[in-house]
């Protein structure tokens, strides 16, 4: 992956992550309730994992955005990125402590 | 302009004098004289001008039903008016407020401030803009009449199923509020159109990604915001009208459909909604703040990260307005984890700000006053606003005054006050003249006591268990005293917009000669005259600051090479904004209104036929036909 495609992914990842687990968390306590599962929690951990891995590929490839705007674009993507990994480990503590068959 | 009017062509304005560029570009770009020529214009600061004026009438009309209902409420038992009245005035009341006003008003500004901001002549799609308008005006008005015709809708402006469906709600009452999100909705899509190619296709020589001014990011990101909600609403209010019109089954669980469809559809667009609304009110606050503290914002990469956190995130808390309809508790747990977490981007923004006014050197002219009063408001609405995102506070107070406290504390909080400062702000660019300190200092004061006095007792009455939309209370319950107190207040309250309309009308007559950039400002609109004319710049801005009109420069570099014999525009490139190539701008038309009074009547007329999509579709075709039809202008020309 060349640097421009990581810095894009950088920015994409993340809102992508957190998208999907909050759409999971509607249709996955369902599953989990009956199966006595752990799928949310799961899913939400891993999800935190992508939006982390976002941010962290922005930081790797940061030198090699020399432009200003590309710079800005990097440094969007990874604050940014960091809000939304924070957001996603919320709902994975939500999945942790709350019991799935709860209504 | 007529053939007979243009001069030779391909005449650039690099050959020419300024005084020669000036006369060629009015004639070009001007509006002809006339009723026909102001209803056929495109020129996007006249059609702004008319959305802001028709969106603030809306906001009278609006604040006259809620002193109504205050007039109602003020003693137990009043039958000052009756139960079916007050469901229509509760119902226009936010449904006006909503779609009539705060939405179209964002985008009015939009729709004035964009272009200027950017450095470009006029909008993209500009008939598509004044199309918009029209809409947007026959919408609003159908809703005004059907409550002159006491035919108003009733069932709240979310219009929730059951209550909205065919079997409790014969008529057409809500067919009317249905299709006026139609047309409200049409509108906004539009603009959000207009404005996304504009700031990405049309922006000034050098005016790269991170030298947009974060007004004019905090418009991108509500445009897309618009554009990715919009359609939830509208294929919501379609639905609604097949299933009371030809008997669909989409939200009738005994046919298979599912109520609970209609508030997740309503919700995914009614959350967002909230901060369409907000997120150009930070944009103001950012562009006017550096200048009543004379030094640049603090943290604008900050700032435009939180912008577009903000707008992302605000897709996924639509469920909190859910919390009390029996999802797993887990699901709903999501939605408080991401209703928590836009508190961050929140948190920027204020500390932002706060920074800025701390490093500054403030002067405390009334729009900041009216900052401040937003900056104090709006923490104390997202403060309550985290309270409600937690499923076990939500669930005592849901339904009841807590939460019309808060939401009004967060929407006129968060986006009426640095509305009104943006007037204060941008009125003398707009009109040439400036508006009263005085009078404007008196409207801040009046409002934001009024507002707190009316709204901050809410808070308790819903603590102390009264439900909202009640049109009388008896008088052994313990509201009496505080909804008396509440009534008054909101006398303050309508006070203070009387004395801020007074200034409008008085400013826009008699106030003192503005110039070109009264409070010394720092971005490109302040450098056209005042109010700039049809073709905005002389010659096309370059940028090479963030802060393009700083006082050290003398002159604002320029570039040269378009047409002047045609509306021409330069097209850059999205990122670094360098010039790609010379585009044509549509001329002035009629169709668009034709186009406009044609899809009404389509519209309209589907509230009682079906058919009407099909016959109605006709004149719409025509009307379109008409539009795009080239006309031999040199503005068809590629």
């Amino acid at each position: 992956m060349n640097a421009k495609t990581a810095k894009y992914a950088g920015l994409v990842l993340p809102p992508c992550a957190w998208a999907l687990n909050t759409q999971l968390g509607q249709v996955l306590p369902y599953v989990d309730c009956r199966g006595e599962s752990w799928l949310a929690a799961a899913a939400s951990l891993a999800c935190t994992a992508v939006a982390a891995a976002g941010t962290v590929l922005i930081l790797l490839v940061w030198q090699a955005g020399r432009s200003r705007t590309g710079l800005f674009i990097s440094l969007i993507g990874c604050l940014s990125g960091a809000a939304f990994a924070f957001a996603i480990l919320q709902q994975a503590a939500a999945a942790i402590v709350i019991s799935a068959c709860e209504h | 302009m007529t053939g007979v009017d243009r001069i030779s062509p391909d005449v650039l304005d690099l050959d020419l004098q300024d005084a020669e560029v000036e006369r060629h570009l009015s004639r070009t770009w001007g509006t002809s004289p006339g009723f026909w020529g102001a209803i056929a214009t495109v020129d996007h600061k006249v059609i702004a001008r008319r959305y802001i004026a028709t969106a603030f009438v809306f906001l009278i009309l609006g604040g006259l039903l809620a002193l109504a209902m205050r007039l109602q409420l003020a003693r137990p038992e009043s039958r000052l008016i009756d139960p079916d009245r007050y469901n229509q005035i509760f119902t226009m009341h936010g449904t006006n407020m909503m779609f009539l006003f705060a939405v179209p008003v964002m985008g009015a500004m939009a729709i004035y401030l964009v272009p200027l901001m950017v450095g470009t002549r006029n909008v993209a799609f500009p008939r598509l803009n004044a199309f918009s308008y029209w809409i947007f005006l026959i919408g609003g008005s159908l809703l005004w009449l059907s409550f002159a015709l006491d035919a108003a809708p009733d069932v709240g402006w979310f219009a929730y199923v059951p209550l909205s469906g065919p079997q409790y709600s014969p008529g057409k009452r809500t067919d009317l509020w249905a299709q006026m999100i139609t047309f409200t909705e049409v509108s906004a899509l539009a603009i959000a159109i207009e404005v996304v190619v504009t700031v990405f296709k049309q922006r000034a020589p050098g005016m790269s990604l991170d030298r947009i001014p974060v007004l004019v990011w905090a418009m991108v990101v509500m445009s897309f915001q618009v554009i990715m909600a919009m359609p939830s609403i509208m294929f919501a209010s379609t639905t609604l009208i097949l299933d009371r019109l030809v008997g669909t089954q989409f939200y009738n669980p005994a046919e298979g459909g599912d109520a609970l469809l209609w508030q997740h559809l309503f919700w995914f667009f009614g959350h967002p909604e909230v901060y369409i609304i907000f997120l150009p009110a930070v944009g103001m606050v950012s562009s006017m703040l550096p200048t009543f503290v004379g030094r640049p914002i603090f943290g604008y990469l900050a700032l435009v990260m939180a912008l577009i956190t903000t707008g992302i995130l605000s897709f996924g808390l639509w469920v909190h307005h859910m919390f009390v309809v029996g999802l797993p508790r887990m699901g709903e747990s999501f939605f408080t984890a991401s209703s928590m977490a836009i508190a961050v981007p929140a948190g920027i923004q204020i500390f932002c700000w706060l920074a800025t006014l701390w490093l500054g050197r403030p002067v405390f002219r009334v729009p900041l006053l009216f900052i401040i009063g937003f900056i104090v408001t709006f923490v104390m609405g997202g403060m309550t606003g985290v309270m409600v995102a937690s499923v076990p506070f939500d669930t005592q107070v849901h339904d009841t005054y807590f939460v019309v406290a808060h939401f009004h504390y967060v929407l006129v909080g968060g986006a009426v006050f640095p509305l009104l400062g943006a007037i204060y702000y941008w009125f003398p660019k707009m009109t040439g003249r400036m508006m009263s300190e005085t009078l404007g200092r008196w409207a801040f004061g009046l409002i934001f006591v009024g507002f707190h006095l009316t709204f901050f007792p809410m808070h308790i009455l819903g603590l102390q268990g009264m439900p909202r939309r009640i049109y009388t209370y008896q008088p052994e319950l313990p509201w009496s005293g505080l909804n008396l107190f509440i009534s008054i207040s909101s006398l303050i309250l309508a006070l203070g917009f009387l004395v801020f309309f007074v200034d409008v009308l008085r400013s826009w007559r008699h106030g003192l000669p503005a110039g070109p950039n009264p409070w010394g400002a720092s971005t490109l609109e302040w450098a056209t005259p005042s109010p700039p004319p049809p073709y905005n710049f002389l010659r096309i801005p370059v940028v090479q600051d963030r802060n393009p009109l700083r006082p050290e420069d003398k002159e604002l570099p320029v570039a040269a090479g378009l047409r002047v014999d045609r509306r021409e525009l330069l097209v850059t490139s999205v990122v670094e904004a360098l010039p790609e190539a010379r585009e044509s701008s549509p001329q002035n038309s009629i169709w668009p209104f034709w186009a406009a009074l044609a899809t009404s009547f389509m519209l309209v007329w589907s509230i009682f036929s079906p058919w009407a999509v099909v016959w109605g579709a006709i004149p719409v075709a025509v009307a379109l036909i008409a539009w795009f039809w080239p006309k031999g202008t040199p503005e068809d020309e590629a």
